[in-house]
């Protein structure tokens, strides 16, 4: 059918998509979180262990591995409430590293060797599925009520708090969700790359993960799913600049933040309405 | 005894944390941004000294000065290219930006030197000196008076001349600033090399106190000075010489006691709690800027 | 009913300043109640103390006679109270209509298995019934042809008028306005007014915070005056107008 090549890419499209949405789902309550590197790490480790080390099946590991980093979200998700902006990035960039520095010495999770040995579990099949799953689910609650207090909540959460709408309860809920998507990428991710030490979830893969969703865009469901593509797909098409892959990444960044900080998909294309603003943020309506 | 070396360790360490710190806050306090490419800044200082002194044979003092020229000149063009037309794109975007000229900075220097660590050349007459039962050598003392002086010096022309005061009037509501008919862009310029500089010199002091310099070594810096500055305080000037020297300490002592693989931890780890328990920083931070 | 909120004493300080000390009010279910004072009395902050934005750093509220001086914002709003601000506070990049059907939330029907375990293709009953509320709201206030416009492009006025809709779409027993009638002319000062009468017939309860004194005097059945943080006065418009200690207030303030 399609060549394994063919396969190993889409994968990749597949689980960066994930991971980009893990980033999207907490920016809809204006929580900019850099700590998704380490949720993904948390649920690569954990499934991980559930997998080799307990022999369960792979669709336990990933569930339990899913909830278990959600757990985590929410209890980081607590005192998150009281940053706002640019100190939430950095705290969860903080907490990003204490978490690689947590898997780094931990013997238990193979410390500095890593985690090896781990069974090739993650098919198209299955991550098509977790993905078609999350779509649905984010693409339901935005247009529910609750998708409405959202982004009430992210032009002016005041506002939206004296109008009935419990801003606590869904913001640690939102950024609780982003956290269980990370770790389920970050299942897909372990069971797929077969090893995993803990430089793959650092300070390094949170920005990794903050750039794929901000190039597709963070105010449309349709951004991170672009994103992630045209990020994963375009250094495979280009390998002829194999070399300067990493130069051509950095320039991106640049060149997008300067001229389209709002991402390639805004939610304004699809609302046809013309947006008075001249340019957008990214994702700050505040 | 041990314990009195690890101060001084500890001390000197600090001591090239405050000055990369003492980058961040000014940038931080003016424009209330994360120069993610501080670190990097740092890396091509140590650079320029490494060349001047090994192809240009020059001495320490003019590799210092030529480091500072080189970064000052590097950090007004990184305002220039990565902040300057993206500030006003929220929080994420100059962080992102600057983050990707890092990316840049590392990936060039990687090619041209690879990403292997190369001796830096030792210039400076190496003695060991004795006082009581205590050892240090005459590297910390440079380092740590050195980086002493520049505080002071950094710290009396905040406070004592008008470009000092400009700086911090900018940083603290801009268009009163502008009203008072200072000239607002100049100073960013200014803040900007002078932030600079601190990171090159502490780049060349990096270079003498390990010997040794690599493409990536801005980058742990970079992070550290982050948390720094974030456990100080961020804009805080005083709160980053403290916390830059109390982080220099603790991860000497988490180092030579514990294990070092848990220094980063305790710098991360305390930045996190920190950012819980009382997220304006020990000694407080700058407030949103009008 | 009677008494439909009562402070009893609060105060507000921030870090060493106090903004509010010792207010006692009192406010009658069905009344249009005032209150004034010069810029910086503490008017604002006392609506926040009132919709739980601030914590009372000491005193009492009681609101239907439950005491709701420790209850989140949102816990206020389903009570039935509901605010303006002063310094508008819409949701600029979503539909007049939107921002109106936010004021629904609690009156959502859909459980949260529904949202997710609704059929394709189908629609979502509760979600028209807030539809057709949001746009009674508009309706009531003059705004229905602007509901699918964006928020952010009303003019001044209309954006005010939406504010109150909003708000009156939590359906509240007691409505909270701050400065409603604020950088209007006199023909625009003259529909709030008309609509702040409207509301009262519908038996909403509302406290108001205004400047133009030819609005407070013409409409408040009962008038608190503030300054620097105390309650100076209290009275009907006519009291309040020979009040010796209000005229000093407004002619020593200048």
């Amino acid at each position: 059918m399609i060549s394994p090549y063919t396969e190993s890419i889409l994968i990749f499209v597949g689980i960066n998509t994930i991971l980009a949405y893990s980033f999207y789902i907490p920016m809809t309550t204006n929580q900019i979180s850099g700590g998704q590197g380490a949720f993904m790490g948390i649920g690569a480790y954990f499934s991980a262990a559930m997998t080799v080390n307990y022999h369960l099946p792979f669709p336990v590991a990933l569930v339990a591995s899913g909830l278990l980093s959600g757990f985590v979200g929410v209890l980081v998700g607590l005192p998150a409430l009281r940053i706002r902006g640019l100190y939430l990035v950095i705290m969860t960039l903080g907490f990003a590293e204490v978490v690689r520095v947590f898997f780094l010495t931990s013997d238990y999770f193979g410390a500095a060797y890593g985690f090896s040995k781990i069974q090739e579990q993650t098919t198209l099949t299955n991550v098509t599925i977790v993905l078609a799953l999350l779509i649905f689910v984010v693409y339901r609650l935005e247009r529910s009520y609750l998708g409405r207090a959202l982004e009430a909540i992210k032009e002016n959460d005041l506002a939206a708090e004296t109008l009935g709408v419990n801003i606590t309860k869904l913001k640690v809920l939102m950024f609780g969700f982003g956290a269980m998507v990370a770790g389920l990428g970050g299942a897909l991710y372990a069971h797929y790359a077969l090893f995993i030490d803990s430089n793959n979830f650092g300070f390094h893969r949170s920005i990794e993960i903050v750039i794929f969703a901000i190039f597709g865009g963070v105010t449309s469901i349709w951004g991170p799913p672009i994103g992630a593509a045209i990020l994963t797909v375009f250094p495979e098409v280009l390998r002829f600049i194999q070399e300067w892959r990493m130069v051509s990444y950095g320039l991106l960044m640049l060149l997008m933040m300067t001229f389209r900080p709002q991402g390639l998909v805004t939610k304004h294309m699809f609302k046809g309405i013309v947006s008075r603003r001249g340019r957008q943020e990214v994702g700050d309506y505040t | 005894m041990i314990f009195l070396q690890q101060v001084i360790n500890g001390l000197m360490l600090g001591c090239t944390y405050v000055l990369v710190a003492l980058g961040y806050t000014l940038i931080f306090g003016l424009l209330r941004l994360i120069h993610m490419a501080h670190g990097e800044v740092l890396m091509i200082g140590a650079y320029v000294a490494l060349a001047i002194i090994a192809y240009l044979h020059g001495n320490l003092f003019l590799a210092m000065l030529g480091a500072m020229v080189v970064t000052a000149l590097l950090g007004i063009t990184i305002y220039a290219v990565s902040i300057r037309y993206v500030e006003k794109g929220g929080h994420l975007s100059p962080l992102v930006s600057t983050i990707g000229v890092a990316i840049v900075l590392q990936e060039i220097f990687t090619k041209i030197f690879t990403g292997e660590k190369i001796a830096f050349p030792q210039t400076l007459v190496f003695k060991n000196i004795q006082v009581g039962g205590l050892s240090f050598n005459t590297v910390q003392i440079f380092i740590i008076v050195l980086s002493f002086a520049v505080m002071f010096v950094l710290y009396r022309i905040l406070k004592r001349t008008m470009i000092g005061k400009s700086i911090r009037a900018v940083s603290e509501n801009t268009e009163t600033a502008r009203l008072l008919g200072i000239r607002v862009p100049w100073i960013v310029v200014l803040t900007f090399a002078l932030a600079s500089v601190l990171a090159g010199i502490a780049g060349v002091l990096v270079g003498i106190a390990y010997h040794s310099i690599y493409p990536l070594m801005g980058i742990e810096i970079g992070l550290k000075g982050l948390a720094i500055i974030i456990i100080g305080g961020m804009g805080n000037v005083v709160g980053a010489m403290f916390s830059g020297l109390l982080v220099g300490l603790m991860e000497v002592f988490s180092v030579a006691y514990i294990s070092s693989s848990y220094k980063d931890a305790f710098t991360f780890g305390l930045m996190v709690l920190i950012l819980i328990w009382k997220p304006e920083g020990l000694f407080g931070s700058v407030t949103e800027k009008r | 009913m009677g008494t439909i909120l009562e402070t009893r004493l609060i105060s507000k300080r921030f870090n060493g300043f106090s903004a509010l000390r010792g207010i006692d009010l009192s406010v009658k279910a069905g009344d249009i109640h005032a209150v004034i004072g010069p810029n910086g009395a503490g008017k604002t902050t006392l609506f926040n103390l009132l919709s739980g934005v601030y914590r009372c750093t000491e005193g009492e509220i009681v609101f239907l006679d439950k005491n709701i001086t420790h209850l989140k914002p949102f816990q206020i709003s389903i009570m039935g109270m509901a605010r303006t601000f002063q310094n508008i506070c819409l949701f600029p990049q979503m539909t007049v209509c939107e921002n109106v059907m936010v004021g629904r939330h609690a009156y959502h029907e859909t459980s949260l298995l529904k949202v997710f375990l609704r059929p394709p293709f189908t629609k979502s009953t509760s979600e028209a019934k807030i539809r057709k509320r949001a746009e009674e709201m508009l309706d009531f206030v003059g705004l229905h042809e602007e509901r699918e416009q964006l928020a952010s492009s009303l003019p001044y006025g209309d954006q005010r008028r939406l504010e109150i809709a909003r708000a009156l779409a939590t359906e509240p027993r007691f409505l909270l306005l701050d400065e409603p009638a604020a950088g209007m002319n006199p023909n625009e000062t003259e529909g709030v007014l008309e609509l702040i009468k409207k509301i009262e017939s519908q038996g909403i309860t509302i406290l108001l915070i205004e400047h133009d004194m030819k609005l407070v005097m013409g409409i408040a059945r009962r008038i608190t005056v503030l300054n620097f943080g105390e309650k100076i006065a209290e009275g009907t418009p006519g009291e309040i107008q020979n009040d010796q200690k209000v005229i000093e207030a407004y002619l020593g303030s200048e």
